[in-house]
């Protein structure tokens, strides 16, 4: 091997496929020393910490799925996620968002059609850690706004998501993240959950939401007039749902 | 923070003028783990060490600044890849030259290493053969660095578990003409220096040897695991324990040749805090028996 460009991405295919490592291009390019380890057991252990770190760095993100499939499982999982979707980012922190959808691609978890709900609670957590700081809306911004009001629009911040799911995740997030190996059962037919995930502060925190409240937050979100919206709602209602939702810290300017 | 600080940060802080540095207490890294318990202790460490790539969220980075007004910060970068063959990625670059124009740390650091390519990254810190070739890039990208920061970066030494057929230097001329041609410092990792013996009996003395007393301006120290593989140990860079008996060993002699700053680091199962204190407070005291056998020996 001729130049450092072509060893680091001989180095760098041997840590990504899963073939004999004796025979890979790179173990040419490995010294004899004069302890007995091959060229093959020393690219072993770079390749073992490139599958382990990453599986780690997903790990911290997803726990929940972690505790569900157990840690055996979740370092294969997130080591074929890693396969199809490596770190493009030298800030592993923001790696990993399209892990969701690669749980509910996978047919070997047809079983548990909640794992990939429940990845998306623990994706908005790790969202709304991340997310740049933006200014929000605020309860003095809504009333500055007098008659235009009603045609404003709004957008989510970056920090905040809306979740539905048909299953009841904070209590499937307790269970997989609790210790406790007596804990009860969920049962996954208990109902399910709307949430809004969001940053107040330093502190991340989740509103559960009635059903007319995530739709008149998700009609917002989706870049509807705040009286398109509204329609969704008990009129009553709505001092209520723009004070504790729109002004709480979970959408700015549109 | 309002709350008044304890009399041996006021020592500490005064004391992290680069003029005087090297008398600065041992420090430790800053990890999520201790956010919270750290800034209810203030514990008396020299500084704090955070992984750049760790604070370059709005969130983090404001973790950073509120540490920053407490203890000294060194910032430690794990991700720009300077011994990479591909160009440096130019928006990482952006995000570090941020954290470094916000925190005005005492001290900044990369690695004699890579860890990116095809636009990839791999999460850990990879070997570099010792060439002419390699050298050259890494001194350009040590460059890049500097002028973009504005400032001398430190460069570590690695730990590695292969050593490559091309190399036609020896680790210690490798850094030695890296300082000399790019104008970085460096960050001497003695528990590195020790696992690069065990791994592939490179004498750590000769490596001590090679280097100016000068360029060494931070050093390391952190615990390894022996792993036993077939007939043969081979030591793995975990930083997950105490510091080993040969690496206390080994900096006390590398103490006779350089005077900088040290930091404990434990990133891999994290202990408590006091833990990581405890530790740092047993490198000040093999630092100050050094010196202070130091001055005996020199005014025999």
């Amino acid at each position: 091997m001729t130049s450092l460009a072509a060893l680091q991405q001989a180095f760098a295919n041997a840590l990504r496929e899963a073939g004999d490592l004796a025979g890979s291009e790179i173990a040419m390019a490995i010294a004899n020393e004069a302890s007995a380890l091959s060229a093959a057991q020393r690219l072993g252990i770079y390749r073992n910490h490139h599958r382990l770190s990453l599986a780690a760095a997903i790990g911290t993100h997803y726990p929940t799925i972690r505790g569900i499939v157990g840690d055996e499982g979740f370092d294969q999982l997130a080591a074929d996620y890693v396969a199809q979707v490596p770190p493009t980012d030298a800030c592993l922190a923001l790696c990993g968002a399209g892990f969701a959808g690669f749980l509910e691609r996978d047919p070997r978890l047809a079983g548990l059609p909640y794992l990939a709900d429940a990845a998306c609670l623990d994706w908005a957590l790790i969202q709304a850690q991340i997310a740049p700081d933006l200014p929000a809306i605020t309860a003095e911004d809504l009333a500055s706004r007098g008659a235009d009001l009603a045609a404003a629009r709004f957008r989510l911040h970056p920090a905040a998501t809306l979740i539905r799911s048909p299953y009841p995740l904070l209590a499937i997030r307790r269970l997989a993240l609790s210790e406790d190996v007596e804990a009860e059962a969920v049962d996954l037919a208990s109902g399910g959950c709307d949430l809004l995930v969001l940053r107040q502060g330093n502190d991340i925190v989740w509103l559960p939401l009635e059903n007319d409240a995530f739709l008149f937050l998700s009609a917002l979100a989706d870049g509807a007039a705040l009286m398109e919206a509204a329609s969704e709602v008990d009129a009553a209602d709505l001092p209520k749902l723009l004070a504790v939702y729109l002004a709480g810290g979970g959408f700015c300017r549109h | 923070m309002t709350r008044p600080l304890p009399a041996e940060h006021l020592v500490a802080t005064t004391s992290a003028s680069r003029s005087s540095a090297s008398d600065l207490k041992t420090g430790i890294g800053l990890r999520a783990l201790h956010h919270q318990v750290i800034f209810a202790q203030q514990p008396g460490v020299g500084f704090l060490e955070i992984h750049a790539e760790n604070y370059m969220t709005d969130r983090t980075r404001r973790t950073a600044l509120a540490a920053r007004a407490i203890w000294p910060i060194s910032v430690h970068g794990v991700g720009l890849s300077l011994g990479g063959a591909e160009p440096l990625d130019p928006m990482h670059l952006d995000r570090l030259a941020r954290l470094v124009a916000e925190l005005d740390p005492i001290l900044v650091s990369e690695h004699v290493a890579w860890c990116r390519q095809g636009g990839v990254y791999f999460n850990d810190l990879l070997p570099l053969p010792y060439t002419e070739e390699a050298l050259d890039i890494l001194v350009d990208h040590v460059d890049q660095v500097q002028e973009r920061l504005g400032r001398q970066i430190l460069m570590e030494n690695p730990s590695t578990y292969l050593q490559f057929v091309q190399s036609s230097l020896s680790e210690g001329d490798f850094l030695a003409e890296l300082v000399r041609r790019s104008g970085c410092g460096l960050l001497l990792d003695i528990n590195n220096l020790y696992v690069n013996q065990r791994n592939h009996s490179i004498d750590p003395r000769q490596t001590l040897a090679a280097l100016d007393p000068g360029s060494v301006q931070e050093m390391h120290l952190a615990g390894h695991r022996v792993v036993r593989e077939g007939g043969t140990t081979i030591l793995i860079d975990d930083h997950g324990s105490q510091v080993d008996a040969a690496v206390w060993q080994l900096y006390e002699i590398s103490l006779q040749r350089f005077s900088a700053p040290t930091l404990i680091e434990w990133d891999s199962q994290i202990p408590d805090l006091d833990v990581l204190v405890a530790e740092a407070n047993l490198a000040d005291g093999r630092r100050d028996k050094t010196r202070a056998a130091m001055r005996t020996g020199s005014s025999r």
